[in-house]
């Protein structure tokens, strides 16, 4: 075991060599190019597949039966109002409500179990998400099965912006708009709009390319004969949302997003369980990628095997290399600040001056390509905003807009590169 | 109808040919006017150079029109080194500099020979200090101490207004500044030489710096 860490940290530092090594060879701003090009350009074609894709949700032909699983684990603070939310979906027939309770240690089935209309089943020792969700699968006979998490609220037309979708029988999931609940701190003001980004341009883009591979865990409407024929949820996934969605793909379901309804879900309040959160996720992909590397610039799976799947990680790893270029090259600046800090010499010459300069001909040329990222990214955040009933940036939102833009990058390529690191040297992987 | 991928693939490369000739244009306008200003300090320096040369054929004292022109020149070289160094990394496309930076080093020697002839033959208590730095090294992988040497000069220059620092790249495809690094037995940066006399090789502190030099105000003003 502990030759198979050894051998994942060398990969790890290995990368990380040939990352510097590539920033130090070739001028940075060749490096800064070739990635700001595929940056720009994968963001180009996603741009025109929205161009070209049919933003309206097809009107339902008919209603099929429904269910709706609620799985959850000491979600007393939230679940109460989670499934008022979700009794309170129109859809023109009755639908099962059956809540996993997987043996939560708080007040959670105390706070629901006088709820009329659900039916809860619990689990005497904790089994995780997905083998509840597996659980709830077996005895659901409705031809939908939709998943929402007990900490998201739906909004009223969820069930019926979706449906419609499952009008083709290629159908096997339609996801919805996902956007954080509680905005109350800079952090989760901030993934407001990461997730409109993700969960409204990135999903509907790829969407219409036949590209999506995840369905959201907050919320997401399965064919049930579709789940069935992946044998339910990986209960050994760390991101079983989206080893389902690469599932089905893989033996043919098709998986559709809507925009024209959203859920809010409870986001990290803290750096702490944020990163935790994303480095979860992040292995999460690592993990499916190996799993489903059948998939990667397969032919067979069209748009998803030979663009979006392997573009998904070719831009994870170049954000990686361009995080730990920017890093080398300013790596000298830093150690000369350390060693005037620790009094070795001094003067301090690590500055960014270059930021304050008020000549803008002395800028440096990968500011270009960052103001032309910037407002690329500008657009396709007003673009996802534009789902969410026509929603404006407000004035008072600005300076997360900007955050978002700029700095929330690197902790995105952060938890990229902690996530590598962890998945090579073989870490524990915690749901 | 035409492919999605066909259409994203000619927006992008339309937004990276723009970008591309946006730094061409920049790249353009500061070779242009580095240029302009290259030639300005040339004709100044060239002007005052006949104009010396002329008194001593009339056997007359330099040393005043030497101390009002190297005034007007010094500031003015010093903003142009900077804006030479920030230009040139700013640089994407142009090969220009090479040629501007060549012709700021000879126009930059001259200077030096002035300061040097204003100390050595007219006496001014001024201090003239050659620092030898790595040319051509952004990252700073061949003088890593580099940057701090200049940051310790540059706070010697304004700690002492009567020293003036002279940058040359030890590693200069100009034969001058060859024959002058050989001279002081210089073979890698940083080295300061301190009024022709003292040589450090290697970085050296400030304090160090203060105690050879005879600090005081600007004579020149």
């Amino acid at each position: 075991m502990w030759l198979r860490s050894a051998a994942g940290v060398l990969v790890f530092i290995a990368f990380v060599a040939l990352s510097a090594a590539a920033f130090t060879y070739f001028e940075p701003y060749i490096m800064f190019s070739i990635s700001s090009a595929l940056f720009i350009t994968q963001a180009a074609i996603f741009l025109m597949a929205l161009e070209d894709a049919d933003l309206k949700d097809p009107k339902p032909k008919r209603y099929p039966s429904l269910t709706i699983m609620v799985p959850a684990y000491n979600a007393g603070e939230t679940i109460v109002e989670s499934i008022k939310k979700i009794k309170a979906m129109e859809y023109p027939r009755k639908f099962k409500i059956i809540v996993m309770d997987d043996a939560s240690t708080d007040d959670t089935y105390d706070k629901i179990k006088d709820i009329p209309g659900i039916k809860i089943i619990r689990n005497k020792k904790n089994r995780g998400k997905a083998a509840s969700q597996n659980q709830v699968l077996k005895i659901v006979d409705t031809e939908l099965v939709a998943n929402i998490d007990s900490d998201t609220f739906p909004r009223k037309d969820a069930l019926m912006k979706t449906v419609g979708h499952f009008n083709d029988p290629k159908v096997g999931a339609v996801t919805v708009l996902i956007l954080p609940t509680n905005t109350k701190n800079w952090l989760q003001k901030v993934q407001l709009f990461e997730y409109y980004n993700a969960f409204g341009f990135w999903h509907k883009s790829i969407s219409s390319l036949g590209g999506m591979y995840v369905t959201p865990g907050p919320m997401t409407v399965y064919k049930t004969q579709a789940l069935k024929d992946v044998d339910g949820f990986d209960p050994g996934n760390i991101t079983e949302d989206m080893e389902v969605a690469l599932h089905m793909q893989k033996v043919g379901w098709d998986i559709k997003c809507s925009v024209n309804t959203k859920v809010l879900t409870e986001v990290p309040d803290t750096l702490k369980s944020y990163f935790r959160q994303r480095i979860r996720w992040y292995r999460g992909k690592f993990l499916n990628g190996v799993k489903y590397k059948g998939l990667l610039f397969n032919p067979r799976h069209g748009n998803l095997g030979l663009f979006i799947y392997p573009m998904s990680f070719i831009v994870e790893i170049l954000s990686m290399t361009v995080l730990i270029g920017i890093l080398t090259i300013n790596a000298d600046g830093f150690f000369r600040a350390v060693r005037h800090f620790i009094g070795v010499v001094t003067h301090n010459a690590f500055s960014l001056e270059f930021l304050f300069n008020l000549d803008p001909l002395s800028w440096p040329p990968y500011l270009v390509f960052l103001v032309l990222t910037l407002l690329i990214w500008g657009y396709l955040l007003y673009t996802s905003m534009g789902f969410d009933s026509n929603r404006r940036p407000r004035l008072g939102e600005l300076p997360y807009i900007l955050f978002y833009l700029t700095f929330y990058s690197f902790f995105i390529t952060f938890a990229y590169v902690m996530s590598f690191f962890h998945e090579l040297k073989g870490s524990e992987r915690v749901w | 109808m035409v492919s999605t991928y066909v259409k994203g693939i000619a927006l992008g490369a339309v937004l990276l040919i723009a970008s591309m000739s946006a730094l061409w244009i920049l790249d353009q306008q500061r070779t242009s006017i580095l240029s302009k200003e290259i030639q300005d300090m040339t004709w100044e320096i060239e002007d005052s150079r006949l104009y010396l040369e002329y008194l001593s054929t009339l056997n007359e004292d330099s040393c005043a029109v030497m101390k009002a022109r190297v005034v007007q020149q010094v500031g003015k070289s010093d903003e142009l080194a900077k804006k030479i160094d920030a230009y040139k990394n700013a640089n994407m496309f142009s090969e220009e500099y090479y040629a501007i930076k060549k012709t700021f080093i000879y126009k930059n020697f001259e200077l030096f020979l002035n300061f040097k002839s204003l100390r050595d033959d007219c006496g001014e208590n001024v201090n003239y200090v050659i620092y030898f730095y790595a040319e051509n090294d952004p990252d700073q992988s061949i003088c890593p101490d580099c940057a701090v040497q200049a940051d310790i000069l540059n706070t010697l220059g304004n700690n002492c207004e009567n020293t003036w620092i002279f940058a040359l790249p030890y590693n200069s495809y100009t034969d001058l500044v060859n024959v002058v690094r050989d001279q002081y037995g210089v073979t890698s940066g940083p080295a300061v030489v301190v009024n022709g006399e003292s040589v450090h090789r290697g970085m050296v502190e400030l304090s160090t710096l203060e105690a050879e030099i005879t600090c005081g105000e600007n004579p020149l003003e």
